[in-house]
C-alpha cells in the first residue's frame, strides 16, 4: 500500500531514532527525538571532563542513588514498562528537586535520554486499522497539527536545555570575568554569544541555568496544584452534599483572591524565615497551593457527567466501593482536560514565576533565573538592551511552547474541532482509506451473510 | 430577577468576611510577628514591650481577629511604618489611579480582544485569522512586564520625548508650580494651563501603561471570543438567518455577536483579579502613582499595614468585580434560571 521509496540507508532509519519521523513527518516530534538522542552522545564526546567532574563531585550518597534509579530506569526500558521508567525518573526528579541539584539529575538523564529515545523513539510500522486505543487516535490527531507539533518539540526542548543544563552552558553561569572591559559587552563579541551583564557574566549560560529554576517550578507547582485540583474535584463531585458545598465555596473564596497580590504578601512574609536554597521550594508550595482551584472546578464539572454514565452504575451495580468507583473508574475519564489544563498551566506558572523574580521575590541572587534577569537588564535597557531582551525572549518562548501543547491536545480532545481543513495529500489519503474501509465491510457483510440473517431474525 | 441579584450581593458579604478572616490568618502564620518587622533588634526590650502594646500584640488572639474586623469594617488601618499618614489616606490617594488606568485598559481589553476575535472568527482558515491567532498567542504568552520593558526600549529609541514614568509632566507640574506662586504672591498670571492641557498630558502618560496592561488580556479575550464565535456561527439559527438572506454583516453583528458575547461576559469578571495583579508589575515599571505601586513598595519597606490594607481593598475589587460579572450574566442571557 505505502511505496517507501527512501534513498536513506535503512541501517540508519532503524537504528537512529527520529530521522525516520523527521524525513516522512511527524517532522518537528522526528527533531525533537534526533536531539534528545544525540545530545548526549556530543556531550559525551565534546566535554567529557565536565561530566566526569560532575559525577566526581557527587558524594557517596548521590552515586549510589544514582546507580539505583539508573537501574530502575533502565529495567523500564528493557521490558518496555511505562510505569516503572516514570516511576524512576519522576523520583528522581523530585530528589534532584529537594536534595541532589541539577547536576546530579543531568547525569541520571545523560545515560536514560538515548536509551529511551531509541527504545521507544523509533518510526511505528503501519499498525493494525482497527483496535487502536484512545489514546493513539489522540496522538494522531495531536500530530496532524503542524502547531501543536511545534510545541511539542519546544516543550522538549526546553526540557532538554534544562535536564542537559550544567553540560551545555558554554561559561559558568555564575563566574565573573574580572576584566572592566568585558562588563556588558555585546552579542557576539568577546566570545559572548548572547553579550554579557554589569558582571561580566555570560547571558546565554545564564539563560541556560535559569531554565532550571523556571522549568521545574513550573513542572512542580503545577503538579502540586493538579494533584490538589484533582482530589478536591473529585471528592466534591463524587459526594456531592456538604463535601460538594465546602469545596466549591473554598473555590470561590480562593478565585476571589487576586493571586499575583496573594503571592507577593505570603512570599514576602515568609521569605525571611526560610533560608536561601529552600526559597525555590517555598515558592513550589506556594505556586502549588494558590493554582488548584481551576483544576477543581474542571474535574467535578466532568465527575458529574461520567457519574451518571451507564458503566459506572453498572459498577455500582455490581458492589464496587466508592473508592475503586473513583479511582479506577472516574478519575481515568476524566483524565484528558486536566492534562490540558497542565499543560497551560505550566506557561501560566512560568509567567507568574518570572514576574516575582522580576520583583525580587523570586530565587535569591546570584541564582539566574529568566525574570530576575529580565530585572537585572532593567537598569541598563538603554546601554545594553540585550539583557532584558533576549531573556524576554527566553520566556515567551517556553510559554508559548506550552501553549501551543496545550491548545494542540485540546484540540486533538474535541471532536467537534476535529473536523480540520485538511491538505490535498491528507484529503486524498483520507479519501483512499475510507474507500478501502467501504471495501472491506462489504466484503466482511457478503461473508458474514448468514450470520447478519440470524441477527436480524434474533431481533 | 431582583430575587436572584439581591441573594448574589447577600452571599458576597460573608464572603468579603472570609476573606478578611483569611488574611488575619496568614498573617498570624507567619513566625515572627509584625513588631519584629517594624523595628529589627535594634531596640531595648522595654520598647519592643511598649511598641506590642501600641500595636495590640499583647492581647489575646480572639480580641486581636475582633479589632481587625472592626478595622476593616471602618476602613481604619492605622498609620503606615514609613511615614506617618494614616494608611487608609495613602490608600484612597492611590485608589483613583489604578482604577482609572484599569478601566482605561479593561476597555482597550475587551474593545480590541472582541474586535480581534470576531474577525478571526468570521475568516477562519483565511491569513488574517492565521496572523491573528498568532499575534494573540504571543502576546498572551508574554510577561507583561516585559513587553513594557521593551515598549519603554523601542518608544526611547524612536519618540525620546514621549513620557515614560509617572503620571502628571514636568512641564504641566511647572505651570502648576509657577500659578501656585503668583497666586501667594498676588501677581498677575503669566501662564496659562487649561484643564484640555492637562487632560492631554494625563492622556500621553496613560497609552504606555494602558497599553501594556491591556495587550495581554486583549490577545486572551480575542482567543476566547473567537472559539465561542466560531461555534455559535455553525449553529442552525445562523445557517437559517443566512437562508432567509439576512445579508451577512447582520448575521455576524446581530445573531451571532449577541450569543457569542455571553461567555465573553464571564470574562470580565476573570479579568479584574488579572488586572490587578497586572496594574501591580506595571504601576512600578511606569512609576504610576497607584495601588499596585504602593503594595510593591510596602513590601520593599516591610510597611505591614499598608500590606495588610491594599491586600485587602484588592481582594474586595476582585468579589464585587466577579458579583458584577455574575450579575451580567444574568441579565445577558435568559436561558440562566435565576433559582
Amino acid at each position: 500500500m505505502t511505496e517507501s521509496s527512501s534513498e536513506t540507508p535503512t541501517f540508519l532509519l532503524r537504528d537512529l531514532p527520529g530521522l525516520g519521523q523527521l524525513l516522512r513527518g511527524p517532522h518537528w516530534v522526528g527533531l525533537g527525538l534526533l536531539l534528545a538522542f544525540l545530545l548526549p552522545f556530543g556531550i559525551l564526546t565534546f566535554v567529557p571532563s565536565r561530566v566526569l567532574g560532575t559525577f566526581n563531585s557527587l558524594h557517596l550518597w548521590g552515586k549510589g542513588l544514582l546507580f539505583l534509579f539508573l537501574l530502575l530506569g533502565l529495567m523500564g526500558i528493557w521490558w518496555k514498562k511505562v510505569g516503572i521508567i516514570l516511576f524512576s525518573s519522576g523520583i528522581a526528579f523530585l530528589l534532584a528537586f529537594l536534595l541532589f541539584g541539577q547536576q546530579w539529575f543531568s547525569l541520571y538523564f545523560l545515560v536514560l535520554s538515548p536509551l529511551l529515545v531509541w527504545r521507544f523513539g523509533k518510526p511505528r510500522k503501519e499498525g493494525p486499522r482497527h483496535g487502536k486505543s484512545q489514546w493513539v487516535l489522540l496522538s494522531e490527531r495531536f500530530l496532524r497539527s503542524n502547531l501543536a507539533q511545534i510545541g511539542l518539540f519546544g516543550v522538549m526542548f526546553f526540557y532538554l536545555i534544562t535536564f542537559f543544563g550544567p553540560f551545555l552552558w558554554p561559561m559558568d553561569p555564575l563566574l565573573q570575568v574580572d576584566a572592566g572591559n568585558l562588563k556588558l559587552v555585546g552579542p557576539g563579541t568577546h566570545g559572548y554569544l548572547f553579550g554579557s551583564d554589569q558582571f561580566s557574566r555570560d547571558i546565554l549560560s545564564r539563560l541556560i541555568a535559569g531554565a532550571w529554576i523556571s522549568m521545574t517550578i513550573g513542572l512542580f507547582a503545577v503538579g502540586l496544584s493538579i494533584s490538589l485540583g484533582f482530589f478536591f474535584g473529585l471528592m466534591a463531585g463524587f459526594f456531592g452534599g456538604w463535601v460538594e458545598f465546602v469545596v466549591m465555596r473554598l473555590v470561590d473564596l480562593l478565585l476571589g483572591i487576586p493571586r499575583l497580590v496573594l503571592l507577593l504578601v505570603v512570599v514576602a512574609f515568609f521569605k525571611d524565615s526560610v533560608p536561601s536554597q529552600y526559597r525555590m521550594h517555598l515558592i513550589v508550595v506556594i505556586l502549588g497551593l494558590t493554582g488548584w482551584m481551576g483544576t477543581s472546578r474542571l474535574v467535578r464539572g466532568e465527575v458529574l457527567t461520567i457519574k451518571e454514565r451507564d458503566f459506572v452504575q453498572a459498577g455500582r451495580a455490581l458492589g464496587f466501593s466508592n473508592l475503586r468507583l473513583m479511582v479506577k473508574h472516574i478519575a481515568p475519564n476524566c483524565l484528558a482536560p486536566v492534562i490540558v489544563s497542565a499543560a497551560l498551566g505550566i506557561g501560566g506558572t512560568i509567567l507568574v514565576e518570572a514576574a516575582l523574580s522580576f520583583l525580587g521575590l523570586g530565587v535569591p541572587p546570584p541564582t539566574p533565573s529568566w525574570g530576575s534577569m529580565v530585572a537585572d537588564g532593567k537598569e541598563y535597557l538603554t546601554k545594553a538592551w540585550w539583557i532584558s531582551t533576549l531573556s524576554g525572549f527566553t520566556i515567551v518562548a517556553a510559554v508559548v511552547s506550552f501553549n501551543l501543547l496545550g491548545d494542540g491536545i485540546r484540540d486533538a480532545l474535541d471532536p467537534r474541532l476535529a473536523s480540520k481543513r485538511l491538505n490535498r495529500k491528507q484529503m486524498d489519503l483520507a479519501m483512499k482509506r475510507a474507500a478501502e474501509k467501504e471495501r472491506s465491510e462489504k466484503e466482511q457483510d457478503a461473508l458474514m451473510e448468514s450470520p447478519s440473517e440470524l441477527q436480524k431474525g434474533a431481533s | 430577577m431582583f430575587a436572584y441579584i439581591l441573594r448574589r450581593v447577600l452571599t458576597s458579604i460573608p464572603l468579603l468576611f472570609l476573606l478578611a478572616t483569611l488574611l488575619f490568618i496568614l498573617i498570624h502564620l507567619v513566625p515572627g510577628d509584625p513588631s519584629d518587622l517594624h523595628i529589627g533588634d535594634r531596640f531595648s526590650p522595654e520598647y519592643v514591650e511598649q511598641i506590642k502594646k501600641n500595636m495590640g500584640l499583647d492581647q489575646p488572639v480572639i480580641v486581636q481577629y475582633g479589632k481587625w474586623l472592626r478595622n476593616v469594617a471602618l476602613f481604619d488601618f492605622g498609620e503606615s511604618f514609613a511615614n506617618n499618614r494614616t494608611v487608609s489616606s495613602r490608600v484612597l490617594e492611590a485608589l483613583p489611579n489604578t482604577l482609572l488606568l484599569s478601566t482605561i485598559s479593561l476597555v482597550l481589553i475587551f474593545g480590541l480582544g472582541v474586535l480581534m476575535g470576531i474577525i478571526s472568527a468570521v475568516r477562519q482558515y483565511h491569513l488574517s485569522d492565521f496572523i491573528l491567532t498568532l499575534v494573540s498567542l504571543f502576546l498572551y504568552s508574554m510577561p507583561s512586564f516585559w513587553l513594557a520593558l521593551m515598549m519603554i526600549l523601542l518608544s526611547a529609541h524612536f519618540m525620546p520625548s514621549w513620557p515614560l514614568s509617572g503620571m502628571v509632566g514636568e512641564e504641566i507640574i511647572g505651570k502648576l508650580a509657577a500659578i501656585q506662586e503668583a497666586k501667594e504672591f498676588g501677581e498677575p498670571l503669566t501662564v496659562h494651563l487649561s484643564n484640555w492641557e492637562i487632560l492631554l498630558d494625563r492622556a500621553r502618560h496613560l497609552v504606555m501603561p494602558a497599553f501594556a496592561l491591556g495587550i495581554a488580556g486583549a490577545a486572551g479575550v480575542a482567543r476566547f471570543t473567537r472559539s465561542s464565535m466560531l461555534e455559535i456561527i455553525r449553529q442552525d439559527f445562523i445557517r437559517t438567518a443566512r437562508a432567509k438572506g439576512v445579508p451577512g454583516r447582520m448575521v455576524i453583528m446581530k445573531h451571532a455577536l449577541r450569543n457569542g458575547l455571553i461567555p465573553v461576559i464571564t470574562l470580565l469578571g476573570l479579568y479584574l483579579p488579572f488586572l490587578v495583579s497586572g496594574a501591580v508589575l506595571i504601576e512600578s515599571i511606569f512609576a504610576w502613582p497607584g495601588m499596585g505601586r504602593l503594595i510593591v513598595t510596602a513590601i520593599n519597606q516591610r510597611d505591614y499595614p499598608v500590606i495588610m490594607a491594599t491586600s485587602l481593598l484588592l481582594a474586595f475589587l476582585v468579589v464585587i468585580g466577579n458579583l458584577l460579572a455574575d450579575i451580567l450574566y444574568a441579565v445577558v442571557d435568559p436561558r440562566i434560571r435565576y433559582d
